[in-house]
């Protein structure tokens, strides 16, 4: 058996037995759950496992609903709206290389989120999302991709990179690193031509020779509220790795302000 | 086990682990029509569909059980200018509110090329093929809707189209948030999916009522397969619909008691020589996706809807 179906094996066999004894998310035991978490997700496809590691025994202490795009934002706001928005989505329209910015109708109660002091985490595809909304990707994310093809210090031709083994390595002793110690990521996916800006702060670094840059794990620029970013997550064998669902946990509870 | 399984049922063996792949394919032998064990080859290419309304994790995690072995899921979700997948989607406006509402749009590039996958990894929900705009793409099989949205007037005149000349659409199973799906389109709530959660008043029909946290019992109706296994069960913190619009023409599958929901919760459309379309309206609770039988009745519509159970 390999390497990845021993690791596959493994996920497998945890999350049966999650399921099996499964402490049931908040809403069904009458615990109060710490964080009320939505994820949302649009325009692309995302790993099965990446659903369902929100029901994973890991993540029963936050009542997590899915609530994809059109419109995801439209109750934010209200009472009973989450304390941390998941994303990962990738908004693309035919024949422009940069992700398409959320509609406007989508933006403002986003930013009233923000601005409110509640938290987000980009995930995977999400820290390219709104790549035409420059204040996000300056602001929220910090992050941009070099896409033109003569941009300087660029190292590959494509936007990412399928399907690198990578290690991970924390950096610095930020709470969301509690507990975390350098691994193998199984098969993910990488972009390459990330740059991100000078305010961040690195989380987690990847071995990846093809990286402009190195970190792969951040806090973004913003400072009204908790904005964490994290690149992995394509692949269901990487989201199914406890490592990972470790840290995805962690930032979750940091931007909801659970932790540190 | 492996060495006798093909192609891409191979690398479904890995992502759901030895163990799971093992009960899974011991699961479908068990099934009446299916192939023993050793002559599984073959797997069911599926998408699922979600948007415009909310959902819980688990049903994810439902399609992870070793029961769905064959049953390849791929989530693909709507952007939000509309499209995406089975038809191109309307950027419309989930249970009715918001701006915007009916507008369609271009569909992202969301079925691309499967990308070189290194040996022994699982597949990606990106692998399959292109578009599936008209409901009749050869490289997905069954299309699994949970959305809650308007779609566009081009998906909507692709799929008139196709069964305007009797031309097949793909196999469709319609869960919960989508039995709201298409509130204006007569052709998919009377023809096609032979139902509709009313979400106002319109075209004489009036608006189906919704009780959260309800708990009611169910069970099979009729012999379609299927049905042919499922015991009776209990469905908690669950909603429940009544006054939905149905055609006399389906074939129900499921009947629950109870004064808050319609008898017949689960049915096949009206026309199943043309589209093979299973809904399923209870769905919303983590202990409805947990529940065994609840996961059989999913398995075999998703098998049913693919010709893979008759």
């Amino acid at each position: 058996m390999s390497d990845v179906s021993r690791r596959s094996f493994l996920a497998g066999a945890a999350g049966t037995a999650a399921l099996a004894g499964k402490p049931m998310a908040a809403q069904t035991t009458g615990h109060a759950p710490a964080l009320r978490v939505q994820f949302t997700t649009g325009s692309h496809t995302v790993p099965l496992n990446q659903y369902a590691m929100f029901d994973d025994a890991l993540f029963s202490d936050l009542d997590t609903w899915v609530l994809p795009f059109p419109h995801p934002f439209t109750k934010i706001n209200d009472p009973g709206g989450p304390d941390v928005i998941v994303m990962d989505d990738w908004q693309w329209a035919n024949g422009d290389v940069r992700t398409v910015a959320w509609p406007e109708s989508d933006q403002h109660p986003f930013v009233k989120y923000l601005e409110s002091g509640k938290g987000v985490l980009l995930l995977h595809h999400a820290v390219n999302t709104n790549e035409q909304w420059e204040w996000f990707t300056h602001e929220v994310s910090g992050c941009i991709t070099l896409l033109d093809p003569n941009s300087p210090g660029k190292k590959t031709e494509s936007r990412l990179k399928q399907f690198p083994k990578q290690t991970l390595t924390p950096v610095g002793d930020h709470p969301i690193l509690k507990g975390v110690r350098p691994f193998v990521l199984p098969w993910d996916e990488v972009y390459p031509n990330m740059i991100l800006s000078s305010r961040i702060t690195p989380l987690i670094e990847t071995d990846d020779p093809d990286c402009v840059n190195r970190v792969v794990g951040w806090i973004g620029p913003y400072t009204k509220s908790r904005v964490v970013c994290f690149e992995p997550g394509h692949t269901d064998l990487a989201t199914a790795d406890p490592r990972f669902l470790h840290i995805v946990h962690n930032m979750i509870l940091w931007a909801g302000k659970k932790l540190g | 086990m492996r060495n006798t399984q093909q192609g891409r049922f191979s690398e479904n063996f890995s992502r759901r682990g030895f163990l799971g792949a093992a009960a899974g394919a011991a699961s479908m032998a068990t099934l009446s029509g299916a192939a023993s064990a050793q002559d599984i080859n073959w797997h069911l290419e599926c998408r699922y569909l979600t948007g415009g309304a909310p959902y819980r994790p688990a049903f994810a995690t439902m399609f992870e059980d070793p029961m769905f072995v064959a049953i390849q899921v791929g989530p693909a979700d709507i952007g939000p200018t509309g499209t995406v997948t089975i038809p191109t989607r309307a950027g419309g406006r989930g249970r009715g509110r918001g701006p915007g509402a009916g507008r369609g749009a271009p569909a992202p590039p969301v079925f691309q090329q499967p990308p070189v996958m290194p040996p022994d990894t699982p597949i990606i929900p990106s692998g399959a093929g292109q578009g599936i705009g008209s409901l009749t793409h050869t490289s997905v099989s069954v299309v699994l809707l949970n959305d809650q949205t308007d779609w566009a007037d081009t998906s909507r005149e692709s799929i008139q189209t196709a069964f305007d000349a009797n031309q097949e659409l793909l196999g469709v199973v319609v869960f919960h948030n989508a039995v709201a799906d298409n509130q204006t389109w007569p052709l998919w709530y009377q023809d096609l999916a032979g139902g509709l959660l009313v979400l106002n008043d319109h075209d004489g029909m009036k608006r189906s009522t919704v009780t959260r946290g309800a708990s009611y019992d169910v069970h099979a109706v009729g012999n379609h397969p299927i049905v042919q296994d499922i015991p009776p069960f209990r469905l908690t913190g669950e909603d429940a619909y009544k006054g939905m619009h149905q055609s006399p023409k389906i074939t129900p599958l499921l009947e629950a008691t109870g004064p808050a929901t319609d008898r017949v919760v689960a049915w096949v459309g009206p026309n199943p020589d043309k589209a093979r379309i299973v809904v399923i309206s209870p769905g919303t609770s983590a202990e409805t996706f947990r529940n065994p039988a609840f996961r059989r009745l999913v398995r075999n519509s998703v098998l049913w809807a693919g010709h893979r159970l008759d």
